[in-house]
């Protein structure tokens, strides 16, 4: 078979992972990502999330997008619905953490009032 | 719809004596009839037309009707399907049990019992099935008046009392429920005498998350990433069942290339399960080189299904009303190449492993599970077509890209015929050589025969009739050719268009219920919807459930350690029985 002649003549089957990175392909879905620059608050991606990771929080000023990588399902509905494409599934995998609360990810916006 | 036969709702209807109502599913008759003549009406189903118990579904309609459902659910061998309905009253929440008429209804009624706590009267076992020993007395999860959200306390309880044998020498070997393995919870009692297993009594649901009630109150749309998730290793299979249902609900059906993308899918499903099946069969007489390259073949695919959807257990693909990704030309000529070298490099691991004589010998005439038995349990997938049962949901009940034109007129195009006279499709370098010197080993005239060219539809399905852990690995490399062939065809034909239908909530109260061939064999989903668009009820039946009591049939006089190898032969899910 092909692998047993590669590894017959000296050479490995398998990659040296984690010493030798490894790419997730371009149409995987992983770590929910938000382009701040995007974002205009108006929470569709906190609608359609199905298990609550995604959170939209009107404040006085503006509004607190926050994400939970410890509830995501990584099902890219967020993405879908972000009529701004601001919401994005970005190729990132490797999401082990050492503290609980490092899971969460929030992003604070002042609503400024000219732009919107 | 309804082509096979002309006005069947009239036969089936009669036979049965209901009176008849509506249904949004095609080809099915769905009747109900007075609660004493139950089991009568289903033993005439299955008795007068050979149907096979395909799920039972109960409901609390407490709330509208007063009273309680049951609705028990027939596959009918001319591809239609027969439901008999009965209301039980909330003050005597009691109905005639089925099983002692039909055996296949065991579990379902065992289930209805710990539920809803609908009594099944006559049933010969009435211990607790999905909830075990610590679960309150007299609280039923799925009657509407539940509420999920208060935990509820723990009891403590007589221990589970499992079949005893008694008599000088045997022995009752307990496994599990946790193993030294990287396997779901399920616990095996034994009874042997030495080596030779007298019986097997296996007490599986310990993985219960309560799916079915969690989906209730849901949208369409949350309730598809949770039927996503119902088991890792048929996610689309469940994801398809599940839009095609809510499809019948919403009147509407997916686009032309939607049907192929997810026939697709669910063949690359198919594909790197049977694969991986394959090499774990060999895990069970120790061939460890069998293993690591189905291991390997089966992550090769799986990185073509990440490649494909973003997921390698092809979750995000299906939608309701069709596709969210589409296969472009560039991925699916890609796509293409690759799986002619794994097809290639699967044919060369089977030769491997059909020529290891030690590890054939150990297969054969290994964990048998007679014809007869399984279809009184009404098994269904790989376990019922290598005990010579010829059924497969594709041609069956053909949905996706299995459906009669499309089937039909790829067979035309495309399909050559084998010496011995029966249909196959083309199976680009499968490696048909090497593989028949080790089908010889195994009796080759019977597998020849065993291909059913399936009845006219041209469908292929392979099926044997030994029921044996050979058989059983047998029937796999072949779907696994079918399939392979079938991925080719399908890429070579994509239909332009659309790949999704538009549709909104419902808003009106309607059921339905969907089947497809999952790798282990029929799931069938059974949804209701009520006005607000949400989600009433939903009834999951996947392949493991029918098929778990089969795997304890075909345990007996073998040996204990071939135990996991029959285990691996049948190869069911422990999280989508449980849900």
């Amino acid at each position: 078979m092909r692998v047993l002649r590669q590894s017959m003549r000296g050479r490995v089957g398998a990659h040296d992972y984690p010493l030798e990175p490894e790419a997730a392909p371009a149409a995987f879905r992983g770590q929910v990502q938000l382009d701040p620059n995007r974002c205009r608050g108006d929470a569709a991606c906190a609608r359609v999330c199905p298990s609550g990771a995604i959170t939209v929080e009107e404040t006085s000023t503006g509004w607190i997008w926050q994400l939970d990588d410890s509830r995501c399902v990584f099902c890219g509905l967020c993405a879908d619905a972000c009529a701004n494409r601001a919401v994005s599934l970005s190729n990132a995998f490797e999401l082990a953490v050492r503290q609980p609360d490092d899971m969460v990810t929030r992003a604070e916006f002042i609503r400024n009032e000219e732009t919107d | 719809m309804t082509d096979v036969v002309t006005s069947p709702a009239v036969d089936l209807q009669q036979l049965s004596g209901g009176e008849l109502l509506p249904s949004r599913v095609p080809g099915e008759t769905r009747v109900v009839v007075p609660l004493v003549t139950l089991p009568r009406a289903c033993q005439v189903i299955v008795d007068g037309v050979g149907a096979r118990l395909a799920t039972m579904v109960a409901q609390d309609e407490r709330a509208e009707t007063g009273s309680f459902t049951l609705a028990y659910t027939f596959a009918i061998p001319d591809r239609r399907w027969m439901t008999i309905e009965c209301q039980v009253p909330a003050d005597s929440p009691a109905f005639p049990s089925v099983t002692p008429l039909v055996p296949a209804a065991h579990w379902y009624e065992r289930e209805a019992r710990d539920m809803f706590g609908l009594e099944p009267e006559g049933h010969p076992d009435l211990r607790r099935l999905v909830m075990h020993d610590d679960w309150p007395a007299g609280v039923f999860p799925l009657r509407k008046d539940f509420d999920p959200s208060i935990p509820v306390p723990r009891v403590e309880a007589d221990p589970y009392r499992f079949h005893t044998l008694h008599g000088d020498g045997i022995v009752e070997i307990p496994v599990g429920p946790f193993h030294a393995g990287v396997i779901e919870p399920g616990h095996f009692r034994f009874a042997a005498v030495g080596e030779v297993v007298l019986a097997l009594e296996p007490r599986l649901f310990y993985t219960h998350r309560g799916i079915e009630k969690l989906i209730e109150g849901k949208s369409l749309d949350h309730g598809l990433q949770i039927a996503e998730r119902i088991c890792g290793v048929c996610s689309l299979s469940h994801a398809v069942t599940y839009c095609q249902a809510a499809e019948q609900i919403l009147g509407i059906e997916a686009p032309p290339r939607a049907a192929v993308i997810r026939s697709i899918g669910l063949e690359l499903e198919r594909l790197y399960n049977h694969v991986g099946d394959a090499g774990n069969m060999c895990a069970g007489v120790g061939f460890m080189v069998g293993v690591a390259h189905g291991a390997r073949l089966k992550d090769e695919l799986q990185r073509l299904n990440e490649q494909f959807t973003g997921n390698r257990f092809l979750r995000g693909l299906s939608a309701i009303g069709g596709v969210r990704r589409d296969l472009d030309v560039e991925f699916a000529a890609q796509m293409s190449l690759e799986l002619a070298r794994i097809a290639r490099e699967f044919g060369e691991l089977t030769a491997m492993i059909l020529g290891s004589e030690t590890t054939m010998e150990r297969m054969r005439r290994t964990g048998i599970l007679p014809g007869d038995l399984a279809r009184a349990l009404g098994v269904v997938g790989v376990g019922a077509r290598a005990s010579g049962i010829d059924l497969d949901t594709r041609r069956d009940h053909p949905y996706a890209a299995y459906r009669d034109g499309e089937t039909a007129r790829r067979r035309d195009g495309k399909t050559a015929r084998r010496p011995d006279g029966q249909n196959l499709p083309p199976s680009p370098a499968v490696g048909r050589g090497a593989g028949g010197e080790g089908y010889s080993a195994v009796g080759r005239g019977a597998g020849g025969e065993g291909h059913s060219a399936g009845g006219g539809e041209g469908f292929p399905v392979p099926t044997r009739e030994e029921g044996d852990v050979a058989a059983r690995l047998l029937v796999r490399i072949d779907e696994v050719a079918v399939s392979f062939a079938l991925i080719q065809a399908l890429i070579a034909e994509m239909p332009a268009g659309p790949l999704i239908a538009g549709w909104t909530p419902p808003t009106t109260d309607a059921a339905a219920f969907s089947a497809t061939e999952s790798p282990r064999g029929e799931n069938l989903h059974w949804l209701r919807v009520n006005a607000q668009g949400t989600i009433e009820r939903y009834r999951v039946r996947s392949a493991s459930f029918p098929n778990w009591p089969a795997v304890a049939a075909a345990a007996p006089g073998n040996m204990v350690p071939d135990f996991p190898l029959i285990n691996k032969s049948f190869e069911l899910c422990y999280a989508c029985l449980d849900r």
